[in-house]
């Protein structure tokens, strides 16, 4: 069909092709989106049941945290992890250690020792001392920070150094969340065991939401531009095909260690806020179950996308949540339902399923635009849409 | 540009419909919550009941569920109390601590419940007492557990060490003959401490220990212990495993051709529930001491058994928590109904302690000071038919003592003292210390 180009045309087109290509790494929605949720918390009272809406509030934040460091290296580097609650575990032991023993200096516990009560009926007299200096609060917040990032480093200079990646990278992260979780039980002394570690001074003040809010944001905002930038779209290389991005010269371990560390911190920081508002750590809190629960977040919320992990999080706890309380006896059954409808109907995820919805939506346009115009643009279409899926494309072509 | 238009207007249709949907998903379950609870707001007594019904600890839970569902049904139909009807309100907390103490909290402030029967294990009531204590709410707990403790608003239903073991041990010495202790637990709070007093009883009634062994909760592989027990000359293994793995030990110890004549288990734990899963034939023989038995042969025993197989099945078993369960609900009752007001201080201050029932195991009183139980002590040999034998029974409903003193002689727990009132008097934000423990 021939047309006459007009300026008006040529002016549509450009900007079509401007918007695909450079999709703006804070888009609109999620400042508008962002901006209402704050307000919403602010203007949002805290006392009585309001106060309970709250703490629920930011433990989900907490939970979406942990979610999107899983989405981080799952769905965006492609590394599968079923132990990532050994980085928020210990994230979370560390700070309520921390928390509990300097409350028990003022409280003393039953028999009148000042030492936390799982130390007692263990036999110990007094705090060991290998633990005392976490005693001193920021102490504990860099040792709760660092300790799992460390670990992460050291975990992954062993297996992705050694190229062992896929299945057998999950077997091992598997056994490391056993392990830890074992050790918790079995060093009990020091850890609480079974029991976990509870009745301790939390922040359960609004200010500490607030922290946990502005920590939110900062995640978001650092996952949102490490992965649109050159490093997320190596990650993304690697995890789409990862020899042919070491053909491409680019050190894959290196860049797989890297995420690895990151995602480990984003889980420490989120255990350690969860210790510090909940008041409660358990073993459970560092185990497989909880580990594999947090993939499934990330999975209904949509994998590789940087919102995904948080609407899964809220969407699943806050369903679970709900109907554990109304239906009680057939709850499990109704979130086992959903999650298999989600993977089924939409195997990319709520939002990943949106995204691509409306992907193929500007790429329609953009073809009609196209089309009416100069045939030969089409040839330098979409294949620089970073978000788009090798899949997807074979589609559209 | 006709057709750019039609097309996106479809879509953007599309698209609200989407949105609407998730919506309507999306806040569907909140809504019906809302309105269930609002319709029956006015008329009724809500009452929590916090029990896992999911999870690693369900099968004992949900027969605490069902006893406390059961004694509402009869409340109920009896028409309530103070003209209105009792109302549950179920939370499931999913066998896991973090969930129970979310879900107290939830039933605290949400739905503002005048009291929670619930919380199994020790470890689920240490993690729900701190949201009571803040919140001043009243948590009725019917297991058996370790003691020393006693919160402001906590009342513990169910049997402290000394109504379980100070008649037991002797018992065991002076009817079985049997000196020599082989004591293996689960390695937790309440195996050690509750060995902790079996060793001080031990001291004072002239037994010994052989042995003390904690196995990792879960573990259900015993057969290197066994082996030890046989070679270690015991006369007789105390246990305190819990849950799956009284199923294992027990199994093992009989294929490993130990009878109960040459080497009995005597425990303050295993019940019926346990004796069904494992089969009985691996039980018979072995002792257990309980408050109740199903086999309790009082007639309000024999009416419960009934009601309750009654209303769940034939086959269901009752079992001695099962039973505390089902008998708080009533104090709860009658507390309400004494006071004629659902405020948590007057329940805890007035209405509660002194209460008195007439529970299937006997005549049952909340201490007027110390929050715990009077209960009556039985021993049981297990039989062929998986019940209980009794053996003994005490001549009198035994004093609940979370202090036993022949450990803590300088302790006690009373909240008739001046100081613990003087104390409890403040408000949470001051004082955080919500326990009634006194030095002598």
């Amino acid at each position: 069909m021939q047309q006459i180009r007009t300026d008006a045309h040529i002016r549509q087109v450009s900007r079509t092709v401007r918007n695909i290509r450079h999709t703006p790494m804070i888009p609109l929605w999620a400042i508008i989106g962002g901006t209402a949720i704050v307000a919403l918390i602010g203007a949002y009272p805290y006392y009585g049941t309001d106060a309970y809406v709250l703490s629920l509030l930011g433990k989900f934040l907490c939970y979406a945290i942990f979610a999107l460091s899983i989405d981080l290296i799952w769905g965006f580097t492609g590394i599968l992890s079923l132990g990532q609650a050994v980085y928020f575990g210990i994230g979370a032991y560390v700070i309520a250690l921390s928390l509990k023993m300097n409350y028990t200096l003022t409280h003393a516990t039953r028999y009148g020792h000042k030492i936390p009560d799982f130390m007692e009926w263990n036999g110990l007299t007094e705090v060991p001392h290998f633990m005392t200096p976490l005693m001193n609060k920021p102490f504990a917040v860099v040792c709760a920070l660092a300790v799992p990032t460390l670990l992460a480093f050291l975990f992954g200079a062993i297996t992705f150094k050694r190229h062992i990646y896929g299945v057998y990278c999950a077997v091992i992260t598997l056994a490391e969340a056993l392990i830890l979780q074992d050790f918790i039980i079995e060093y009990q002394a020091y850890t609480g065991g079974f029991n976990g570690i509870t009745d301790y001074s939390n922040y359960s003040g609004k200010w500490f939401l607030w922290f946990i809010l502005a920590v939110t944001v900062a995640f978001f905002i650092i996952a949102r531009v490490l992965t649109h930038s050159r490093v997320g779209t190596v990650l993304k290389s690697v995890r789409d095909n990862e020899l042919r991005a070491e053909f491409m010269g680019y050190n894959v371990a290196n860049y797989r260690i890297f995420v690895f560390c990151v995602s480990a911190f984003m889980a420490a920081t989120a255990g350690a806020m969860y210790a510090a508002w909940v008041g409660l750590v358990s073993f459970l809190d560092t185990g497989p179950v909880y580990s594999i629960e947090a993939v499934i977040w990330t999975a209904v919320g949509g994998r590789g996308t940087v919102v995904g992990p948080f609407v899964g999080a809220f969407l699943v706890k806050g369903a679970e949540f709900f109907l554990s309380g109304t239906l009680a006896e057939w709850w499990q059954i109704i979130v086992g339902g959903l999650f298999i409808a989600v993977v089924l109907i939409m195997p990319d995820g709520i939002v990943g399923s949106l995204a691509k919805w409306a992907r193929h939506r500007r790429r329609a346009i953009s073809r009609e635009v196209l089309e009416d115009s100069e045939p030969n643009v089409e040839a330098c279409q979409l294949d620089w849409d970073a978000g788009a899926t090798p899949k997807v494309q074979e589609k559209t072509r | 540009m006709s057709r750019i238009t039609r097309r996106s207007f479809l879509k953007k249709c599309g698209k609200a419909a989407r949105a609407g949907a998730l919506l309507v998903g999306a806040g569907a379950p909140y809504v019906f919550s809302r309105n269930i609870v609002k319709a029956a707001e006015s008329d009724t007594i809500k009452v929590g009941i916090l029990h896992s019904l999911s999870g690693t600890i369900a099968i004992i839970e949900t027969s605490l569920h069902n006893a406390e569902l059961l004694a509402i049904e009869e409340i109920n139909a009896k028409g309530g109390v103070l003209g209105k009807k009792l109302q549950p309100v179920v939370e499931d907390p999913q066998s896991m601590v973090q969930v129970f103490a979310e879900k107290a909290k939830k039933l605290l402030l949400e739905d503002k419940v005048v009291a929670v029967l619930g919380c199994y294990t020790s470890a689920s009531r240490q993690s729900v007492l701190p949201v009571f204590e803040q919140y001043n709410g009243v948590l009725l707990y019917p297991t058996l557990y370790e003691a020393q403790e006693c919160s402001k608003n906590c009342f513990y239903t169910g049997a402290v060490p000394n109504q379980q073991l100070d008649d037991f041990v002797p018992w065991i010495i002076n009817t079985l003959g049997r000196k020599k202790f082989y004591l293996i637990g689960a390695n937790y709070i309440y195996p050690k401490e509750t060995n902790r007093e079996v060793k001080a009883l031990l001291r004072k009634h002239g037994g010994q220990v052989v042995a003390e062994e904690y196995s990792p909760l879960g573990a259900t592989e015993f057969s290197t212990n066994i082996n030890k027990i046989a070679s270690s000359g015991c006369d007789v293994v105390f246990s305190d495993l819990v849950g799956d793995q009284i199923v294992a030990f027990y199994k093992q110890f009989k294929e490993f051709g130990i009878t109960a004549k040459d080497i009995p288990i005597c425990t303050p734990i295993t019940t019926e529930q346990e004796i069904a899963a494992m089969g009985p034939e691996n039980a018979v023989g072995h002792y257990t001491s309980f408050n109740y038995f199903q086999s309790v042969k009082t007639p309000q025993n024999q009416s419960f058994v009934e009601r309750y197989k009654a209303r769940y099945g034939k086959n269901a078993v009752t079992n001695a928590v099962m039973e505390a369960a089902y008998f708080e609900t009533y104090f709860l009752a009658q507390a309400i109904a004494k006071v004629k007001s659902t405020d948590p201080d007057a329940l805890i201050y007035e209405g509660l302690p002194g209460q008195e029932f007439l529970a299937p195991q006997g005549k049952v009183k909340i201490d007027e000071k110390n929050h715990h139980t009077w209960l009556w002590a039985r021993i049981g040999r297990a039989n062929e038919q998986g019940q209980f034998d009794i053996v003994w029974k005490s001549d009198n409903w035994i004093r609940p003592q979370p202090w036993v003193p022949y450990l803590y002689p300088d302790k006690a727990c009373d909240f008739t003292d001046p100081r613990v009132q003087s104390r409890l008097k403040k408000p949470w934000s001051e004082e955080k210390n919500r326990s009634g423990t006194i030095n002598l």
